[in-house]
């Protein structure tokens, strides 16, 4: 559901084409996005250009659809995202490459600090170690975990963003906490 | 490890995700100035409208059709409502005046019952005759008290379209007594006024159309309404009265 502030800034887009709305929106949105990227292609360069790619078809997409209603833009914003990064690598003809994980004591002082009880419980290491296995799930899998879990996307704004209905999410996520279970699993045995 | 313990586990990674894959504000300041030159190169210009615009503007554009057409909807008959609350306060000479009696009309075409119609024509003749004594003007007075001529006759004609002898027995009742009410009240408009001041003409058709359907009326009523309060030119009408009641009750009588 987005807020009223946000709809205005939409509207403020998507009607009156107002850039200082747009770059509201930008900043509001761009470390998610080019969080989201990078964590599916590995190059910084192309991250960055990714980035301002979908940032500017959204810009051409409310130029072209003036006053059109947008009932969620984060949704939209990750839907042209998928896209772009399908794009990308159409252009390149090769499948989405694994991110190596890269000095994990960097990240023991975020989990520790954590406000959580139960986060203060997870060593760097397992939470390094998850993220990792994260990453080798099958595409499909690993983009939505990353959507629902990491992106804290509503399931609802899952389904638009992969076109799928609720019921079709709900399977997807499912397999996907089972297919990471597997390779947890099959990692520990290991 | 169960599902749950594998979600919390997923939520916890998330501030070392975000962490690790978050861009610098060197990133996000360099592809904001790229991203804001490739839009001011597109020169597309931004839409002005004033704040009365852009309110009404945002409002149409984060309401639902649904709910506009609802809302739309909810005006107009809110809108109609309250129209036909002044309507109806309108007296004769104010531009509502024909409103009025639009809506009054519109009334009477949903009764579809011809006796409870007659009925209520019967009624709002009596409007016109209350109108006509509070008329501001000798013409309005005329106008208003042909009128009201015109609806007393109307409901004698819409009277005779009854088929149901019970209905008609009762709408009977009922309009003779208004008609008897009326005339007392035609007699106090007359008496009332110095004569220049009063259509003589206009109330002479008035009581001609009140003793025509008192005459129809007592014509094919039941035996009581013959004691109701009769002018002595109605008297000779009274006679007819106890045979036709009788034909009425053995169903011999049409209208």
């Amino acid at each position: 559901m987005q807020s009223l502030q946000e709809q205005r800034l939409v509207y403020e887009v998507f009607a009156l084409h107002k850039r200082e709305a747009f770059d509201t929106l930008y900043l509001r949105y761009v470390g998610a996005i080019n969080r989201f990227i990078y964590y599916r292609v590995s190059n910084a360069v192309d991250v960055d250009d990714l980035t301002a790619n979908v940032f500017w078809r959204v810009w051409e997409y409310a130029i072209k659809n003036k006053g059109k209603e947008i009932k969620n833009f984060r949704a939209l914003l990750y839907k042209i995202t998928r896209n772009e990064i399908a794009n990308f690598y159409r252009a390149q003809g090769r499948i989405p490459q694994i991110v190596e994980l890269d000095d994990p004591e960097e990240y023991s002082e975020i989990a520790d600090a954590h406000e959580d009880i139960f986060k203060k419980q997870l060593s760097a290491q397992d939470v390094e170690y998850l993220i990792e296995c994260v990453q080798k799930l099958p595409e499909p899998y690993r983009e939505i975990v990353a959507l629902r879990y990491f992106e804290e996307l509503e399931i609802k704004e899952i389904a638009d963003i992969i076109e799928k209905t609720l019921g079709n999410t709900n399977v997807l996520i499912h397999r996907g906490k089972k297919a990471l279970r597997k390779i947890m699993t099959q990692s520990n045995e290991i | 490890m169960t599902e749950q313990e594998l979600i919390r586990q997923l939520k916890a990674a998330k501030s070392v995700y975000d962490k690790k894959f978050a861009p610098t504000q060197e990133t996000v300041e360099r592809i904001r100035g790229l991203l804001m030159e490739r839009i001011s190169r597109s020169e597309v210009a931004p839409i002005a409208v004033s704040r009365t615009g852009f309110i009404f503007g945002f409002l149409r554009y984060i309401t639902p059709p649904q709910f506009a057409y609802g809302m739309a909807l909810f005006v107009l008959l809110a809108g109609s409502a309250v129209f036909a609350g002044y309507a109806r306060q309108a007296r004769p000479g104010q531009s509502l005046y024909g409103a009025k009696i639009a809506l009054e009309k519109t009334h009477v075409r949903f009764v579809s019952n011809p006796a409870s119609r007659a009925q209520v024509q019967m009624e709002l003749a009596g409007r016109r005759l209350e109108e006509a004594q509070n008329a501001v003007s000798v013409e309005q007075e005329a106008k208003v008290l042909r009128q009201f001529s015109r609806d007393v006759k109307e409901a004698r004609s819409t009277l005779k379209q009854a088929g149901d002898p019970a209905q008609v027995q009762a709408a009977t009742r009922e309009l003779v007594k208004k008609a008897t009410e009326y005339e007392e009240k035609l007699s106090e408009t007359k008496g009332k006024k110095p004569a220049r001041e009063v259509d003589l003409a206009a109330i002479s058709e008035a009581e001609e159309a009140l003793l025509e359907i008192k005459g129809e009326l007592v014509r094919i009523t039941i035996p009581e309404v013959g004691e109701l309060p009769m002018k002595p030119a109605d008297q000779n009408l009274k006679t007819d009265q106890t045979t036709e009641a009788e034909e009425l009750q053995v169903g011999e009588v049409s209208l």
